[in-house]
């Protein structure tokens, strides 16, 4: 198990060298410099670059970043003077974290729930709708959704606040957004693995031991149906941090995603550079973890040949 | 009082194609002790019956009528005491099912959960029923897996099912059918999906068990030695009807229905000393959907007779346990039967 996990974790190092120096590359491709704005005088513009290393080869400015990566320093924002790229993650991604963990989370619980009733069900009418709600739901942006529910909840009804202010009700309506769209896929997951297992040979067996209803579908059915949610999970807990960037930008939420937008925009390198770093870092880890809780769920798994 | 008693049984299943009675008009009954051989091909409803029995038939199958006297309690869904309750015959099959009444099923493969432990799935149907602590059903549980010799059981306790062999699962099978000490055991051909010297070992294994516990067992299989080294007694089903009940001895050496006789010759036997073809029973099994109103083996049979195609005959006894079903041997009542018959099906039609 050990040995698996530094193995996957060496292949993540590689993983991270190639994103790394693709992204460097691509952000000085683009064209203009992150000083370059309408009344600034070329002297001045020569005097900046300087001061930033800029005006080296660019293969230099390459090793240059390199080294400081790997000392753990992802150096320092162009356009916001002083300000570090490790303190804005670290100031901005806890909310960021928290808004995808909790989000994740009430779409699994959510989901899972719609799954086994759509499997369940003997109602057509009731499978039916739910399964179009569902690809609707898929199919709609997070953005989208974001503003029709500020629009609604926020300005017309005025229940819910539409900017960020940290309390637990200006969570409701990000987290909705945000929900919506795992919702949908976990519960058609669960549907289309749950109504597979309900007609295997295990389940009579489990029947003929007079077990309850409850125990033989969540246990035996359920446990079986959730394998294949397993392996999409990690995935989809890196998108839904990830994924949160224009819900946050929409909201005014003071997460990383917000910051990335902004970088881009404004081309400040290091930002860029950093930001991409740390989520590529996160998606890494993400799939990581969810590979090892597929060997737990499902005992036919070995992570480790050799074991 | 028998411990099982089947009382006209008949078995319908809706399907896109039509409806299929899988099971027709089925009576049987079997006494405590006793080991009841069950007899026929792929589709003669004889797991269909037993399913039923348990009340474990798939969705679109039901019981249309019959009584099922199980223990001295009549557990039809269709009984009297459970027609408009459901949800009580539901609550009180959950109750035997797994306690008095258990099943051994065909495929050790598939019927167990891959991703249960296999000590899970043994104590699971033991604190059901006994209401006994996890140590208390684990030291059970354990006691049983040896009982049906699996070696280093504590060990195996807390393994999957996918790290077990064929035979070995199929004796868990076993183990979680015996755990609680069944009156009944309805076994569907426990030993098809395994090799012939496993099969000999499991069959060993279940003559035991009736020994030591005074349970009886149904035994669902379609090989004729399975149930000629196991059983007492022995139906044969074809299309969805006992044709024949009888002792191993009426069935083994004076088989009577043309069937039967059939299925008998198609048995290689070891004192044939020249080289001879294995002789077959002509033509295929019936299509349930397309049968004759008379008896249904008629197409295939070589003895049939005009009055076979369209009139359904009556069981006749020989001896004390023995009866066939086929019209060489109530010829003599045919005027009655025919006209009972006919009497019915108008009745129908005009219903």
């Amino acid at each position: 198990m050990v040995k698996y996990i530094m193995k996957r974790l060496g292949m993540g190092l590689v993983t991270m060298f190639f994103l790394i120096t693709i992204t460097f590359f691509l952000t000085r491709i683009m064209p203009g410099s992150p000083f370059e704005t309408e009344n600034i005088t070329p002297t001045m513009l020569a005097a900046m670059e300087e001061n930033y290393g800029l005006d080296k080869p660019i293969d230099q400015q390459y090793l240059m970043y390199i080294k400081e990566l790997l000392h753990g320093n992802l150096g320092v924002s162009y356009k916001k003077t002083g300000v570090s790229v490790n303190r804005l993650i670290s100031t901005g991604f806890p909310v960021t974290l928290k808004l995808g963990l909790i989000s994740f989370a009430v779409a699994l619980v959510i989901g899972i729930m719609i799954g086994i009733w759509m499997s369940v069900t003997r109602k057509n009418s009731v499978r039916g709708g739910l399964l179009t709600a569902s690809t609707l739901f898929i199919s709609v942006p997070n953005f989208v959704l974001a503003i029709v529910l500020m629009l609604f909840f926020g300005v017309k009804l005025n229940w819910l606040p539409v900017l960020w202010t940290g309390s637990f009700k200006s969570y409701i309506l990000p987290v909705t957004a945000l929900a919506v769209y795992p919702i949908a896929e976990i519960s058609r997951l669960v549907h289309s693995s749950f109504s597979e297992a309900i007609n295997q040979d295990f389940v009579v067996m489990a029947n003929s031991k007079g077990l309850g209803k409850a125990r033989v579908h969540l246990v035996h059915i359920l446990k079986n149906a959730l394998i294949p949610l397993v392996t999409v999970a990690g995935p989809m807990i890196a998108f839904q941090i990830t994924g949160s960037f224009v819900v946050e930008n929409i909201f005014t939420i003071p997460g990383i995603g917000k910051e990335f937008v902004n970088s881009v925009n404004n081309r400040d390198y290091t930002v860029i550079m950093g930001l991409t770093i740390f989520v590529g870092g996160i998606i890494i880890i993400a799939n990581l973890l969810s590979d090892i809780s597929c060997a737990l769920v499902d005992p036919r798994i070995k992570l480790d040949k050799s074991k | 009082m028998p411990l099982l008693e089947i009382k006209n049984l008949s078995v319908q299943f809706q399907t896109r194609h039509g409806i299929v009675n899988a099971v027709r008009d089925v009576n049987f009954s079997l006494e405590k002790g006793e080991l009841l051989g069950i007899v026929g091909e792929s589709g003669s409803g004889k797991s269909v019956g037993m399913l039923a029995v348990m009340g474990l038939l798939a969705g679109n199958g039901r019981i249309t009528e019959g009584e099922i006297w199980f223990n001295g309690r009549n557990i039809s869904p269709v009984a009297e005491e459970f027609k408009n309750d459901p949800k009580g015959y539901d609550r009180y099959m959950k109750q035997i099912r797994g306690k008095d009444l258990s099943m051994i099923f065909q495929d050790p493969m598939t019927y167990l959960n891959p991703v249960l432990k296999i000590g899970t799935q043994i104590t699971e149907g033991i604190i059901k029923h006994e209401k006994c602590s996890k140590q208390e059903a684990k030291k059970r549980a354990i006691a049983l897996m040896q009982q049906v010799g699996i070696p280093s059981a504590e060990e195996r306790f807390s393994q999957y099912p996918f790290e077990f062999s064929g035979g070995m699962r199929q004796r868990i099978v076993i183990a979680i059918a015996l755990s609680c000490n069944p009156k009944l055991i309805i076994a569907d051909e426990p030993t098809t999906a395994l090799d012939v010297t496993v099969q000999a070992q499991i069959i060993d294994l279940l003559k035991a068990i009736v020994k030591e516990q005074d349970t009886s067992i149904i035994m669902i299989t379609h090989d004729l030695g399975v149930v000629a080294k196991m059983c007492n007694s022995v139906n044969i089903m074809y299309a969805g009807k006992v044709v024949e009940h009888g002792t191993i001895d009426d069935i083994f050496y004076r088989p009577q229905h043309p069937y039967t006789k059939g299925l008998l010759n198609s048995v290689k036997t070891h004192d044939s000393t020249k080289r001879q073809s294995l002789s077959s029973i002509p033509g295929t099994p019936p299509d349930l959907l397309k049968l004759n109103t008379g008896c249904a083996f008629m197409p295939r049979c070589r003895e049939a007779m005009k009055i076979c195609k369209d009139y359904l005959p009556e069981a006749a006894s020989f001896g004390e346990e023995q009866y066939a079903s086929c019209w060489h041997y109530c010829k003599e009542h045919a005027d009655r039967i025919v006209s009972k018959q006919s009497e019915r099906m108008m009745s129908e039609e005009v219903s």
